[in-house]
């Protein structure tokens, strides 16, 4: 499995895809696949972004991981993944999720947070 | 757990809360329709984030037990559903009737605001949807809504 460098091909920051798959498996659980990228000590700080349901079909990816340098909060997350190829899909109601809760935009993060970028829910 | 891949049974969920000071029980069942928006529904597809979900869902039956004096028993399943499956199941039990409904039918609100599953229909025409996120494989494009029949004793719309 290798990482293609998946910059928005703009000034923002670097950003690697793990999973070029742009389908799901119909129903299943979004595969995430054994990180490696942050295991090296030299490796600048990230934080690992989950997607979801479509968002992960129109960013191509279910795991993103954002150089954590200048991410302060859940909403600095958003505006980032918002400037990637496929990024206009996370409209006004994108739902984020720090370490299993549901955040505020304003809910600070960390390098190490499990943060995931949520479209509305449609459980039930 | 209160996600599943398999095929919910709402007895098992009956049997899990009922007791002999418990004379009231509430059950609610969400099950797949056949249309959505004027359109025919084949089949659904669920999916979670399954550690949160379970996180949430967890809080949804704590908040109830600690609010009313009842046990609740939920759960939700995943993946491929027919028309006529069950989605979602409740089962709530408590000393009265009062409040095993107050409790289901937090529980059912609660879940559909927080736990965060999705849904996508396939259609009869091939295309399929993901509900309520605006986002269509095929040429159909509509903003959906939750649409899960519902049916039982406690809640009605």
């Amino acid at each position: 499995m290798g990482y293609g460098s998946g910059g928005a091909g703009n000034s923002g920051p670097a950003v690697w895809f793990r999973d070029g798959s742009p389908r799901l498996p119909m129903g299943g659980v979004l595969p995430i696949l054994p990180g490696s990228m942050s295991s090296n000590a030299s490796s600048p700080a990230v934080i690992r972004v989950q997607l979801f349901a479509s968002y992960a079909e129109r960013l191509e990816t279910s795991v993103i991981e954002l150089p954590a340098e200048g991410v302060r909060t859940a909403g600095d997350v958003l505006d980032r993944l918002r400037s990637l190829p496929g990024g206009s899909a996370l409209g006004p109601s994108t739902l984020v999720a720090v370490n299993l809760r549901h955040a505020p935009r304003e809910t600070p993060v960390h390098s190490g947070d499990e943060v995931a970028i949520m479209p509305p829910l449609a459980g039930g | 757990m209160y996600l599943t891949r398999s095929p919910i049974l709402l007895n098992t969920l009956i049997a899990e809360v009922e007791s002999p000071d418990r004379g009231g029980i509430a059950t609610f069942l969400g099950t797949v329709r056949n249309h959505h928006q004027g359109r025919e529904v084949r089949s659904l597809s669920y999916s979670a984030y399954d550690a949160m979900a379970e996180s949430v869902c967890g809080e949804i039956v704590a908040e109830a037990a600690a609010r009313w004096p009842v046990r609740v028993a939920l759960q939700h399943r995943l993946g491929d559903l027919a028309i006529g499956d069950v989605a979602v199941a409740i089962a709530v039990a408590g000393g009265h009737r009062d409040e095993a409904f107050a409790a289901c039918r937090y529980v059912i609100e609660e879940l559909k605001r927080r736990v965060p599953i999705w849904k996508r229909e396939m259609f009869a025409d091939g295309t399929t949807e993901w509900v309520n996120q605006g986002v269509a494989n095929g040429e159909a494009r509509r903003e959906g809504v939750a649409s899960s029949e519902e049916r039982g004793g406690a809640v009605a719309r």
